[in-house]
């Protein structure tokens, strides 16, 4: 029997407690990995390899040669004698010539020359054929060979006042007596019309121009200090030439640019010096394959450049142009990296699509005109983002943007719809509402900015944030359209849109007066759409912010509208925002950008307010319920064995205790917020009920040995449990219905995914509103190093969707998305009076047997504080009734559990003063008050509600009066679910049920007519 | 006195736990599956309804709008008929509900022959939809008219 505890026992609770048992898992399962993303197939037939033939030429091109005799005379001092001529049939100039000596007589020939001066003496007798003014000046002595066959070969390479002549090489070939006997290569006449060789261009802006042609041809990338030393390359290489742009054509003075824009590649590149102009690029590398560029015809008639890329012989729509492009990682054609790359889709439907390459054996011939519209738009796309906010693709890192075209049904007719799957883009071909959607420019927009946003905000696609991600695809597909504030009307049928376009940013009405006239979407937030179509009606109520747009860009202009728009994306939104948040994220995205005193700043303001998204509209009010006016007491469980009884009330200082029950439990028992019933597991897992007030009696409510917590909600019309096993979900049992659901638990990724790892659910505390449940659950997951970590946490599951008076859609968000390695949270509690206001138990496995701490958390401002520290056991926290004060589980020195007690400050989550012992061979310390107060308001649907149903008085003493505009049945159920009183009521008739008999305490009554339901909760008194 | 439990509401929570779930039976004995896309860059939404007996129908509406009418068409082979529905019957229990849209998001719409409601609907990148539940839709798929 519990005593009042004297003040000797009293003992200052400090962090120096016996050693206990840290939290543990009951088992440990196999950890599981999340599913990839899906990929699109290519199973073209892709032509095998052949061998390219290479017809590169660095000089005149090699025509059929002429022979000719030389018919000159030759002069008495030539020591030559008969000259045979080969001559270029375009220039006329010798390629090879033969010439004997005069005389084979060895001893009169004259003593052996250097062989230097012995070729230059000999092009100088044949400068007249060579049109060569001097050639001992314009042709320089480079390498000299000697044969076995004893033949030297003298290399001359030809100049013009000092500056080489590009691609001019001959060679004089000297016999034994180094006698000249031959002449091979080619060279040019003498440039004598090139006077001035002055460069207008410096060497480096002809670098910079032979760069910027690159770019449009190539891959160009900075070379690691590894691949410089390996290339022996650092920076383009530039030479001033005499160059010959035609062959044969007037000469010219250029810069000849060598450059080594990624590892595979060399590329020459001849840029006029005194014009800039790009004479002649080419890549000198032994590869056939790269970036090309070509014209094709789009959906809308219009011829289009293109990026293609040459590969093997064949050209793809692959842009391998732009700066993304890294070849080096890319396996072509399949798998390039950083490309854009349209794909073809056949018109095959996606249970069973062939995916093809748009390909072609010439880069002339481009007929697909979807995919040329489509490959056009996304470079357009690519270069949007780039030019106007400096992001890198879709992704921001350079990802590969994928098309596809000519997608079909799933039977087989023309999509009437494009769409984003995360892993490309997809067009139809149209049908009864659209025309091929790819010649859309604004369409590709749409669809890309859903990458863009899956990337940074990732906007959940359901309700407001789903509104939001549509609102995103919609404003800046109109910003690369900007000829228009339309969303489609390029691809259209008026037929079916007669508008002329499927939406308006500029209106969104569109023409119409209300969601039944297509194209109609809100514009104003007294407009919004509330249903459950179109996930929440993401595609109708993404007009209000659109509005918000066209408002704000009309005032302030499109560049500055659209850089607001891109960082409160970007920078500020996240997965779950509504329409306020982009708001707030609007002003302050303005106020970065443009200062907070700017016009941009102003008419974001005015806009949001001009279509109703006000400061405040949807945040959940910070509100404080009322404090419950009845006494309050504390329930706590007695460890001491020799003691019969368990669960013990006493009075807020730990005395006067009076005893509940003597049955064993193994949960903390919940208690509904008027304090008349708690729920509790007892040590053969059965559900059992002990009502408090105002007599005390208990009864077991669910007898399978199944169960291991469970807990009743505010307002005592709902159960939450889970059981003893390891499973992943939650049962919740509607008392009002006698309905029950069974709720799979996973974890949220940050992508938006139902990830697993979730072994089982622990503790459970419903909120004020009833729709939320509060749970704690083991985890086991997998690390980057897929090693298995496993941790508790804390998640809300929305069990319940009071605006509907049905079941919650079951989603799930984690107080915590990402715990730091070794922390573990677990026991939340709400506070009595601010709904947003929690406490929980944190462990810190790294803090050895003290690791449990607990944990005050302000929910709205993110605030937290530590209540207590160094606690060898989950406190399970309770807070008082006006929160100033928190319970909870700790170890005395001696090692006996005992309830303690911590004030705390007016912010409810920090302490104020010592924590003290309460109540000495306890735990699990609840503060609970016996009294009536309205913590939610169950909103019926108009639609489902039982019409003009009244109940009163209430609190009601000896009858209730029921009254409905329906013929209903009215039952009153006791919170134990059992009924108790009926009645049938009578349209505008009057009944009463008698509650004479009944305890004093909560009741729930529920009428039907038809299939209309309604509840109300009773008190009796 | 122990008050009676046999009427409890909660007895229907250890019902749940046998059957798998449970829902209030519906006025009509027929049922039907539900199945189709929706979304993208239109919002449109092609839903098509299949029954037991084997009639099949297709209906395109646009986002929030009032259902358009829907158009028959041609019945299916029965033998695939109650294959599919077998496939639905025998849907695990953690397979019933998923909530994951994308831009298009595909859906199954239905109800066991245990009464068990089954709502799923997925598309988000990553979020694909149970192994069974994805095979049972390609079934779906495969006995639309071609």
């Amino acid at each position: 029997m519990k005593t009042t505890l004297a003040l000797a026992g009293l003992l200052a609770v400090s962090g120096a407690f016996g050693a206990a048992q840290a939290q543990t898992a009951r088992f440990k399962p196999t950890a599981r990995s999340l599913a990839p993303a899906a990929r699109p197939r290519i199973n073209a037939t892709i032509d095998g390899a052949r061998a390219a033939e290479l017809q590169r030429s660095t000089g005149p091109h090699l025509d059929a040669a002429r022979l000719s005799t030389l018919a000159r005379p030759v002069t008495a001092s030539s020591g030559l004698g008969a000259v045979q001529l080969w001559r270029d049939a375009a220039s006329g100039l010798p390629v090879f010539i033969s010439a004997t000596p005069k005389t084979t007589d060895a001893a009169s020939r004259p003593a052996p020359a250097d062989p230097a001066a012995a070729s230059l003496a000999f092009l100088g007798e044949l400068r007249a054929e060579l049109q060569v003014q001097q050639p001992a000046q314009e042709f320089r002595v480079g390498d000299i060979s000697r044969d076995a066959l004893g033949q030297t070969h003298v290399r001359l390479t030809q100049h013009w006042r000092g500056l080489p002549v590009y691609g001019a090489e001959v060679v004089v070939h000297l016999d034994g007596h180094n006698q000249p006997t031959r002449f091979s290569g080619r060279h040019f006449r003498t440039p004598s019309g090139l006077t001035n060789l002055t460069p207008a261009l410096a060497a480096p802006a002809a670098a910079a121009q032979a760069e910027t042609a690159l770019r449009r041809q190539t891959h160009v990338a900075a070379l690691s200090a590894d691949v410089q030393r390996l290339l022996e390359y650092s920076a383009p290489q530039s030479e001033l030439v005499v160059y010959h742009p035609e062959p044969y054509a007037a000469p010219v003075l250029a810069w000849h640019v060598t450059t080594r824009p990624n590892v595979l590649e060399r590329w020459e590149t001849f840029v006029d010096a005194q014009t800039g102009a790009v004479l002649r690029q080419y890549e000198s590398s032994c590869a056939a394959n790269g970036p090309r560029t070509a014209s094709g015809t789009d959906l809308n008639g219009t011829a289009r450049t293109l990026n293609t890329y040459e590969w093997n012989n064949r050209f793809y729509l692959i842009d391998g142009a732009q700066p993304m492009f890294n070849l080096g990682r890319s396996t072509m054609p399949d798998e390039p990296v950083g490309a854009l790359l349209t794909l073809d889709a056949n018109n095959t439907r996606p249970s069973a699509p062939t995916i093809t390459h748009v390909s072609g054996a010439n880069n002339t011939s481009w007929t697909n005109r979807s995919a040329v519209s489509a490959h056009f738009n996304a470079a357009t796309a690519y270069n949007y983002y780039r030019s106007v906010f400096n992001r890198n693709s879709l992704d921001g890192a350079g990802g590969t943007m994928i098309s596809m075209v000519r997608l079909a049904e799933d039977d087989g007719s023309g999509m009437d719809n494009a769409f984003w799957n995360g892993r490309f883009i997809a067009y139809g071909e149209g049908n009864t509402g659209f025309t091929p959607l790819a010649g859309g420019l604004d369409v590709a927009g749409h669809e890309m900015t859903h990458g863009v946003v899956e990337k940074t905000a990732n906007l959940v696609y359901q309700g407001q944030s789903g509104a939001l991600n549509e609102s995103m695809a919609d404003v800046f597909g109109a910003m690369m359209d900007r000829a228009d504030w339309l969303i489609g009307e390029d691809v259209v049928r008026t037929s079916a849109f007669p508008s002329g376009a499927l939406r308006s940013l500029q209106d969104p009405h569109n023409g119409g007066t209300s969601l039944s006239n297509r194209g109609y979407q809100p514009r104003t937030m007294s407009e919004l759409y509330t249903g459950t179509q179109d996930n929440g009606g993401v595609h109708v109520n993404s007009g209000i912010p659109n509005w918000a747009f066209y408002k704000t860009a009309t005032a302030i202009g499109r560049d500055h509208a659209e850089q607001i728009w891109y960082r409160a994306l970007t920078t500020y939104l996240t997965r779950s925002s509504q329409f306020l948040d982009l708001r707030l994220a609007a002003i302050q995205a303005a106020t970065d950008l443009y200062g907070g005193s700017s016009a941009d700043v102003t008419a974001v303001r005015a806009a949001f307010d001009a279509v109703g998204i006000l400061g405040g509209t949807t945040q959940p009010p910070t509100h404080t319920l009322p404090t419950n006016p009845g006494q309050d007491y504390i329930l706590s469980y007695d460890t001491n064995t020799a003691d019969p009884g368990t669960l013990y009330r006493s009075n807020t200082a730990g005395a006067n205790f009076l005893r509940l029950s003597t049955t064993a439990a193994i949960s903390k028992p919940s208690l509904n917020d008027a304090g008349t019933v708690a729920v509790f597991v007892d040590a053969q897992h059965r559900l059992r009920a002990l009502q408090l007030s105002p007599t005390v009696s208990e009864s077991i409510i669910q007898n399978q040995p199944v169960w291991h917590n469970v807990a009743i909600s505010k307002d005592g019309t709902k159960l939450a449990a889970v059981t003893m096993a390891q499973d992943t979900s939650i049962y919740v049992v509607n008392l009002a219905s006698g309905q029950a659901v069974r709720y799979m638990l996973y974890n949220p990724t940050s992508a938006g995914t139902r990830g697993t790892g979730v072994m089982f659910a622990d503790a459970l505390e419903w909120d004020y509103s009833g729709e939320y449940l509060l749970y704690d659950s083991y985890n086991v997951i997998s690390n980057a190093q897929g090693q298995d970590i496993d941790f508790w946490d804390i998640g809300f599951l929305r069990a319940w969707n009071a605006a509907g008076n049905t079941w919650g859609d079951g989603q799930i968000q984690k107080l915590v998305q990402n715990l730091p390695a070794g922390l573990s949270i677990g026991n939340p509690v709400l506070a009595k009076n601010s709904p947003h206001i929690m406490a929980f138990d944190l462990l810190d496995a790294n803090a050895g047997t003290n690791g449990f701490s607990v944990m005050g958390l302000n929910v709205e401002t993110g605030a937290a504080g530590t209540i207590f520290q160094g606690l060898s056991t989950p406190g399970t926290p309770s807070y008082s009734k006006l929160d100033d004060k928190m319970l909870f589980t700790a170890f005395n020195t001696a090692g006996d559990t005992v309830v303690a007690v911590t004030n705390l400050q007016a912010d409810k989550i920090t302490p104020s003063g010592t924590a003290t012992v309460l109540i000495s061979e306890g735990k699990w310390g609840v503060w609970y008050s016996q009294g009536q107060r309205v913590v939610t308001a169950a909103k019926e649907s108009a639609a489902t509600a039982v019409p003009g149903l009244s109940a009163y008085p209430n609190p009601a003493r000896e009858e209730l009066t029921l009254q409905a505009d329906a013929a209903a049945e009215a039952t009153l159920y006791d919170l134990l679910g059992r009924p108790v009183r009926t009645a049938r009521l009578q349209p505008g008739r009057r009944s009463t049920l008698e509650l004479n008999g009944l305890s004093a305490g909560t009741y729930v009554l529920r009428a039907t007519a038809g299939a209309a339901t309604s509840t109300r909760m009773i008190v009796k008194q | 006195m122990r008050p009676s439990h046999s009427n409890h509401a909660l007895l229907s929570l250890a019902v749940a736990l046998l059957l798998g779930c449970q829902r209030p039976p519906t006025a009509s004995s027929a049922r039907s599956l539900r199945f189709g896309s929706g979304g993208g860059f239109a919002g449109l939404q092609t839903t098509y309804e299949l029954y037991p007996d084997g009639r099949l129908t297709r209906r395109t509406s646009t986002p929030a709008a009032a259902d358009a009418p829907a158009t028959p068409l041609p019945p299916p082979p029965a033998a695939q008929v109650r294959a599919c529905f077998r496939q639905l019957d025998a849907l695990p229990t953690d397979s019933l509900q998923l909530d994951q849209p994308g831009n298009l998001t595909y859906f199954l719409d239905g109800q066991t022959r245990r009464g068990c409601p089954v709502h799923l609907a997925w598309g988000a990148p990553g979020a694909p939809a149970p192994h069974a539940a994805r095979a049972l839709y390609r079934n779906l798929q495969a006995l639309l008219p071609r």
